[in-house]
Order: structure tokens, then C-alpha cells, then sequence
């Protein structure tokens, strides 16, 4: 089996166990960026061209214009329904990274978002497109990974998943974040867009030599010097890189937070 | 009894205070002046507080306590960041270097005990010694202070108000809300934990319900002090303590919460030494602010809270800090006694717009209710005094301020300044920097200005990108200083100095400290934006359009301090600010 084969068929495995399991529970996340739409072409191999959960897509209202006009236009060609899940009572309120504490954007607008989503459509697992090597944390994850009600994530106290063996047993108010794409490295991924020919939204693409790796909403994005302007040079320039892929958002973050220190003190 | 008592008054200005002696209303000062002496204390430069107050605790120069300016720059990233708090592993440590006075009072056996001392977080434990740290304690967000504001209309304010301004949908007399605390690290970064916080109004009164919690609050008045605790994950809580002010429940719902400050027993946050010291002092005097700055000048300046309510605010504090300065001496026999006021330095930044008639911000109307608010807090100073003389005889009294202060009524954008004079460039295709240097183009860029008196070159081997040769630094500082010295606002110079840090301290540490000082004239200030590494083309002065518009972070000759002594010897050679040490130490071992 090639390689990239043996990734698909454990990713494969995961999605099937999870809807064996949840069944009309279960839900999928898309974030219209490379790794979701990944996802969402394995969940249509595990189940023959067909998805048969819903993709749900977190509208923070900050996205790159280009990640909306692709989402509706995937939605549309591959025949699958999109849940928008928008905290409307935020955004109506103004909530935006511009606003006095920036740093409460990212909990109202994804984290309550979702939170508002589950509570509402009652989903037990959700299926993420998270990877191991994207960040520190993200290393502890497990295929199956529990959160509470709370949404709290323990990570000490989650069970070993040996020998494939994984854990879907659940209590009541608690629900399964599910990993089928944990194994993939930034590297696989684009080694599988290629081999699958994958649409893709094209900001990952160089134009004028800068192009993003990691998407998400435009304030919080910046662009990478870079002049791959094909799957085949990013794939070249990965290769080489010492980088790391999430370097122009993480960044931002940690600035807003010392904007918002600096600025705490009156003389500002 | 015998002892030192030494009283730091924040801020207190010769020109005010002689004028006041001079009236007759500052009875107490003057009697002291008479008994000991009085003088003007030159300070050093800059005169900023933690430049400042490092220096009288050390007797040292910034060069050698390490505290340079309000804000330092890392010359690995060029970031700017707070010079209060400095953090080695994840724990915060004292950025101050170098043995207080009180160290060395304890050493040689004097017992000490120190209230609200500025720049003591967190403070290092000496012997049988007791310290309350002041100027430089966190709120639980670990900033400097970060109130919140429920409220139906946003609109009216800022848009780049400080603090957490939540806006709030009542449904029938209720509002489901949250407390923002500390931020607990999470898959996305930082993330804040909150308290649900329940409320239900009328219009006269609110009822405000956080865990277990109830608390009823008329129309315009403050809660007391609220226990709060935090779940942050892991099992591990942070508490904290918080006042409410509600302002108006009609037409607009309009609420107050001050910053979150840190619990008496916070062990993530050490505000004093022995760690027990803190409860000690709130069991005595019961509960008080520990914030660093606990006079929420963000709040007033933001629009949220009005002039009366800052002063209401600034009033409870300064009472606070009156009932533990009296709780520590009716226990008072012998040592080392020391006390901190600062809220007069936030009352004269705030209100100083009101006895400046050339102020932007001067308002003839709100000078008629406030204009006294200044005297009345150097009255407040002289009934402190007045109760220390009496209730300690024999203990030999030193009060001494860290600065005078002035006017602040034209911002000076320094960075923009440095950009139209060739110093400083930005990227191709950037025009302007929202804050922190992004998009400067440093192989282009040989100076770069950070905090409110610093101006640093970006020197090969020390700066990351350096590409200033070490050897031709003394010219550019020279060339530099004098371009400055040139920076004029009409016919008014804007700099009335320029220093060389090398000059002006002898010797420096490579890595930490500015190149050059500037010192401001009368009137000027560094904008906030040029602080923090914001500027853009664009005009170089502007308008203080905020009511923070007294202020001291100018040239030192023109903002010297006050000293006063019950005894003339023991004060008789103190000239300056690092003078001060060495004057107390004197008198402990006598």
C-alpha cells in the first residue's frame, strides 16, 4: 500500500467508527481552509460520494471573502448541506478584534458559537480537521477526545488509544471532538490535495510573492513571503522550510495581548 | 518611641505646595518645615515614577537599579514592553536590582515595615521585614488594570476604550452576562476564564448575582469589595477581589466593575512579604484595593466613569491607605516605617486640565466642582501628617515626593518625528505602524524611540538587526540630540534637553538602557501611540485631547520633588532623589 494510502485508510476507519457510533449525532467542522476540505474528501470516500452528517461551518463574519464565495460553491458541487453557526447576539453587538478586548473575540465568535450550535442541534461528536504537528498542544490530542459540558478538555485524564482500539464511550452532557486527520502532517496534506486534485481556495496560492499557509479571519491572517505559486512548489518549499505553519497567527495573538498590556497603563 | 517614618507623597509638587504653606492651608507641612526642614529635591531624569522610586529605594542611578523607563524595549524583537513586570519560568520577579534601604536596615537589625512601596512586586522577603507592594501589581489579567462596563449604549465611547465594554440586552428587568478573569492558555491561544453574572433591576436599584453571591445596589453607589474566584483549569483557582458602581438602570442600564485585583493570599500573584501580610493588614483594616494602580484613571479617561465617580473612587483608596498607614503606627515602636500615597499623582494627571486655563481640555464649568480637588488632596496629605507628629513623638519624620508635576497639553509623536528626519523607515508599501514596530524596516532604521523618554539606536551586535557601527554611536547621539534640541511647536522649543545616558549616569549596561534621554519642555509629553511603537507620517504635534493632562515625564530641572524632615541634620545634605537612601539609613542608625 502507498503511503499516502495507509493515511486515507486510518482516517477512513476513524470517520466510520464515529458515525457507527453517533450516528444522526454527529457533525462535522469545515473551516473552508486546506485541512477541513481534506476532511470533507475523506468523509465522502469512507461513505461511497455521500455525506451523511452535517458540515458545519463557524461564520465569525471575519473571513476572507474569497473562503465564502469557495464555500458555497463546493456546498453546491458536491451536493452537501451547510450549517452557518453565527453568535448572531455578538456580532450584533459589534464583537470584532478591533473592539476593546480583542482577546474575547476568538470565545464569542468560535468557541460560544459552537457552544450555542451543539446546545441547540444536540451533537455528540464533531469531527475536526486538526493535526498533530500544527501546534505544541495539539500533540496531546487523541483520535476520540472528550470535552464536558463546560467544553473543558482534560487533557491528563483521557484513556490510551492502543492498537486502534478507540475510546467512544460517552457520559451524558459530554461531547466527542473526533480527529480522523490527527496522523497528517502539513507535508501529507498537500501531497493528498495533489494526488486527489482537491479544490482549494486560492489565498494559499502566491500572488505578488506572498501567499498564506494558514487561513482563517483576516485580521488575524498575515501572509508569508513565498513564491510557490502551484501545489507543486509549496510542496517544494515545505520541504525546506523551518517555519512554522500557524507562525502568522499565533503571532498576532500574542501581540494583541501586549497592545492590551501596554495599553492598561493610564499614561497610554 | 524612636525610629524613621518616612512618608512618600506621589507626585507632590513645590509650586503647589509652597503656594499652599504660603495660604496657610497646609498647617502641618509647615510647622514641620519650621521644626526640621523643607526643600526642593532635585530629581533624576527621567523623571518617571518607577525610574524614580527604584532610585530612592536603591540610592542608585537607573544605570544600576536597571529601571530605565516606564516602558523597555527587547533589542532581540524590538517589542516594547512594561518595565514593572519582568517574568523568569512563568513566575513574575522584581525588576529592581540592588539592595533597598530597608534591606540594609534589616541587616543591620532595624525591623521595617514598608506600605505600598512602588515597584515591590513582587516583593523580596527580608528579614523580619513586612512589605505591601504598590505601583506595579497586576490585576488578574496580569494588566496593569482592565475594568469592564455593562451598559445598552456603547456608542458614546472611544472606539479604543480600554477595558471590557459588554454590551448588554435586558429582557424584562434581567440581564444574563459574564466577569472576564484571567486568561488560562487553551488550543486558541489565550483565553479568558469568566463568573456568569446575573442581574435583575428596577429603577432604582439592581441585584447583582455571581455564583452564590447577592448583592443589592441603589442607584449610583458602589458595592464593597467582592470575593471572586476563578476556575482556571487543572483544578487550580484564582481569586480575586472587585467593587461594583451601578450608575443608572434608566433610560440606559449603565454598570461599573473596576479592575479584578488580585486576593490577599494569591499565590499565582505575591503582593507582599511574609506572604501572610496582606490578609494580616485586611482583617485589620478590612478589605482595600490591590491593584498597583488602583485609581482607575483608564475609566475616566475612556468616557465611563464621570469626574465625581473617579473622585469617589480615589477617595476610598486614599482612605485606605490612611486606616493601614494608622494600623501600622498605633503598633509602631521602633525601626522603620514607610508609606506610599500616590493617589495625589492620579488626581493631578486627571485633574490638572482644571487649574490650567490654557489646557485643551479646560472646562470652566467642571472647574467650579473640581478645580479644589487637587488642594483638597494636599490637604488630605497635611491631616495625615498632622495625625503622624502627634501620634509619634519621638520618631523622626522624612517626607519626600518623587517628582513635581506640570502641564500636558501638546503630544509629540517622536517615532513620526524620527521617520521625517531619516532615522527611522518603514517597509516599502507600509505608510504607518498600528503599534509595536511592525512593518519598520530596520536595515534602514539607525534610531528608534520607545516609552516616553527613550530614544535607542539600533546598534550592530545588540540589536538583532543592528546597523549602527558601536564606534559611530557617540556622534549619532551627539547629531541626534542636537536635531532634537530643534523640534519646535511655532516659536516654542518642544525639547529642553537631550542626554546622553552615558553622560548623564557614567556607566551603562549594554543591552538594557536608552541612548539618549530626551527632556521634554513645559507642556510636551510623548504621544501614547509613539510608546508604544505606533506612528505614521503625519503631523508631529498634536492637541491632549484626553483629561490625563497633568503629567512629569519632561525634563527633570523643570519637575523637581519636595522633601521635608523633623530633624535638619538628618536631611541637611540631601540634594536628590539618590540622596534619600542614605538619609533614612542615617536615621535608622541613630
Amino acid at each position: 500500500m502507498d503511503y499516502l494510502d495507509a493515511l486515507e485508510s486510518k482516517s477512513i476507519c476513524v470517520i466510520r467508527e464515529a458515525y457507527q457510533k453517533f450516528k444522526g449525532r454527529t457533525g462535522m467542522l469545515w473551516s473552508v481552509g486546506k485541512d477541513s476540505t481534506t476532511l470533507l474528501c475523506l468523509v465522502r470516500k469512507a461513505f461511497f460520494g455521500k455525506i451523511p452528517f452535517p458540515v458545519i461551518h463557524i461564520d465569525t463574519g471575519y473571513k476572507f471573502p474569497e473562503m465564502y464565495e469557495f464555500r458555497d460553491r463546493l456546498a453546491k458541487e458536491w451536493g452537501f448541506e451547510v450549517i452557518v453557526a453565527r453568535n448572531e447576539e455578538q456580532l450584533a453587538c459589534g464583537m470584532g478584534p478591533d473592539k476593546g478586548a480583542k482577546l474575547d473575540c476568538c470565545t464569542e465568535l468560535k468557541t460560544n458559537a459552537l457552544k450555542q450550535l451543539i446546545d441547540r442541534e444536540g451533537f455528540q461528536a464533531i469531527l475536526l480537521g486538526i493535526r498533530r504537528d500544527e501546534h505544541g498542544i495539539r500533540a496531546k490530542e487523541r483520535y476520540f477526545s472528550p470535552r464536558d459540558s463546560q467544553f473543558q478538555w482534560d487533557y491528563e485524564n483521557q484513556p490510551a488509544e492502543l492498537w486502534d482500539q478507540y475510546n467512544s464511550f460517552l457520559n451524558d452532557s459530554e461531547h466527542y471532538r473526533v480527529h480522523p486527520i490527527l496522523h497528517f502532517t502539513e507535508l501529507d496534506i498537500w501531497r493528498y490535495i495533489r494526488r486527489e486534485q482537491l479544490p482549494l481556495v486560492d489565498l494559499y496560492l502566491s500572488r505578488q510573492g506572498h501567499r498564506y499557509r494558514s487561513i482563517g479571519c483576516v485580521p488575524c491572517c498575515s501572509p508569508v513571503h513565498s513564491p510557490a505559486a502551484s501545489i507543486d512548489e509549496i510542496i517544494k518549499e515545505l520541504q525546506l522550510t523551518t517555519e512554522s505553519e500557524r507562525a502568522g497567527r499565533a503571532q498576532d495573538k500574542e501581540n494583541l495581548y501586549t497592545m492590551q498590556k501596554l495599553r492598561s497603563l493610564g499614561y497610554m | 518611641m524612636t525610629g524613621c517614618i518616612f512618608l512618600g507623597v506621589d507626585g507632590m509638587d513645590p509650586v503647589v505646595t509652597e503656594r499652599m504653606m504660603g495660604e496657610g492651608s497646609l498647617p502641618n507641612f509647615e510647622r514641620l518645615a519650621q521644626m526640621g526642614s523643607y526643600g526642593r529635591l532635585a530629581t533624576v531624569a527621567p523623571p518617571q515614577s518607577p525610574v524614580v522610586w527604584a532610585t530612592i529605594a536603591t540610592g542608585k542611578a537607573p544605570s544600576a537599579h536597571g529601571i530605565f523607563d516606564f516602558i523597555h524595549r527587547d533589542p532581540a524583537t524590538y517589542k516594547p514592553f512594561l518595565s514593572l513586570h519582568r517574568q523568569h519560568s512563568g513566575k513574575y520577579v522584581n525588576p529592581v536590582q540592588g539592595e533597598t534601604f530597608w534591606e540594609q536596615a534589616a541587616r543591620r537589625g532595624e525591623q521595617g515595615t514598608l506600605l505600598k512601596w512602588p515597584m515591590g512586586f513582587p516583593p523580596r522577603p527580608f528579614q523580619e521585614g513586612k512589605l505591601l507592594a504598590g505601583l506595579g501589581v497586576p490585576d488578574v489579567r496580569g494588566m496593569l488594570g482592565s475594568y469592564a462596563w455593562y451598559t445598552t449604549e456603547k456608542g458614546t465611547l472611544a472606539p479604543d476604550s480600554k477595558g471590557r465594554i459588554v454590551e448588554v440586552a435586558p429582557r424584562g428587568g434581567k440581564i444574563q452576562t459574564d466577569i472576564a478573569g484571567p486568561f488560562t492558555a487553551s488550543l486558541i491561544g489565550r483565553k479568558a476564564a469568566t463568573l456568569p453574572l446575573f442581574i435583575e433591576f428596577d429603577e432604582r436599584e439592581a441585584t447583582l448575582k455571581i455564583g452564590r453571591k447577592a448583592v443589592t445596589l441603589q442607584v449610583g453607589s458602589w458595592s464593597p469589595w467582592i470575593e471572586l474566584s476563578f476556575d482556571v483549569g487543572f483544578f487550580r483557582k484564582v481569586t480575586g477581589v472587585c467593587r461594583f458602581l451601578l450608575q443608572q438602570t434608566a433610560p440606559e442600564f449603565r454598570l461599573y466593575l473596576t479592575p479584578v485585583q488580585v486576593d490577599y493570599a494569591s499565590a499565582e500573584f505575591p503582593i507582599a512579604t511574609p506572604a501572610g501580610y496582606a490578609t494580616e493588614l485586611s482583617q485589620a483594616i478590612g478589605p482595600y484595593a490591590t491593584l498597583g494602580i488602583s485609581e482607575d484613571t483608564n475609566a475616566l479617561n475612556d468616557g465611563v466613569l464621570s469626574d465625581s465617580e473617579f473622585v469617589e473612587l480615589c477617595d476610598a483608596v486614599m482612605a485606605e491607605r490612611e486606616a493601614m498607614l494608622m494600623h501600622e503606627l498605633a503598633r509602631f515602636r521602633n525601626g522603620l516605617l514607610g508609606c506610599v500615597f500616590d493617589t495625589t499623582d492620579r488626581i493631578q494627571h486627571m485633574f490638572w486640565r482644571l487649574q490650567d486655563g490654557s489646557h485643551p481640555m479646560y472646562d470652566a464649568h467642571a472647574a467650579e466642582s473640581f478645580g479644589d480637588v487637587i488642594p483638597r488632596y494636599y490637604r488630605w496629605m497635611d491631616r495625615i501628617l498632622g495625625e503622624v507628629m502627634e501620634r509619634a513623638p519621638g520618631g523622626q519624620l522624612l517626607v519626600c515626593s518623587d517628582h513635581g508635576f506640570t502641564t500636558f497639553r501638546r503630544s509629540v509623536h517622536v517615532n513620526a518625528w524620527l521617520m521625517e528626519k531619516g532615522y527611522l523607515t518603514l517597509k516599502d508599501g507600509v505608510d504607518s505602524c498600528s503599534g509595536l514596530f511592525e512593518g519598520v524596516d530596520w536595515s534602514a532604521t539607525s534610531a528608534y524611540a520607545v516609552g516616553f523618554t527613550s530614544i535607542y539606536f539600533n546598534v550592530k551586535g545588540r540589536e538583532s538587526q543592528g546597523i549602527v557601527d558601536p564606534a559611530d554611536l557617540p556622534a549619532l547621539q551627539r547629531r541626534l540630540a542636537a536635531d532634537l534640541l530643534t523640534l519646535s511647536d511655532g516659536d516654542v522649543n518642544c525639547v529642553k534637553g537631550c542626554y546622553d545616558t552615558g553622560a548623564l549616569y557614567g556607566r551603562i549596561d549594554a543591552a538594557d538602557g536608552p541612548d539618549l534621554v530626551i527632556g521634554f519642555a513645559d507642556g510636551y509629553r510623548t504621544s501614547w501611540q509613539s510608546a508604544i511603537g505606533a506612528f505614521g507620517a503625519g503631523p508631529v504635534l498634536e492637541n491632549n485631547l484626553k483629561k490625563w493632562s497633568g503629567d512629569h515625564c519632561c525634563d527633570a530641572s523643570l519637575v523637581p520633588g519636595v522633601i521635608f524632615g523633623s530633624r535638619r541634620e538628618s536631611v541637611a545634605d540631601v540634594a536628590t532623589v539618590l540622596d534619600v537612601a542614605r538619609a533614612i539609613g542615617g536615621i535608622c542608625q541613630t
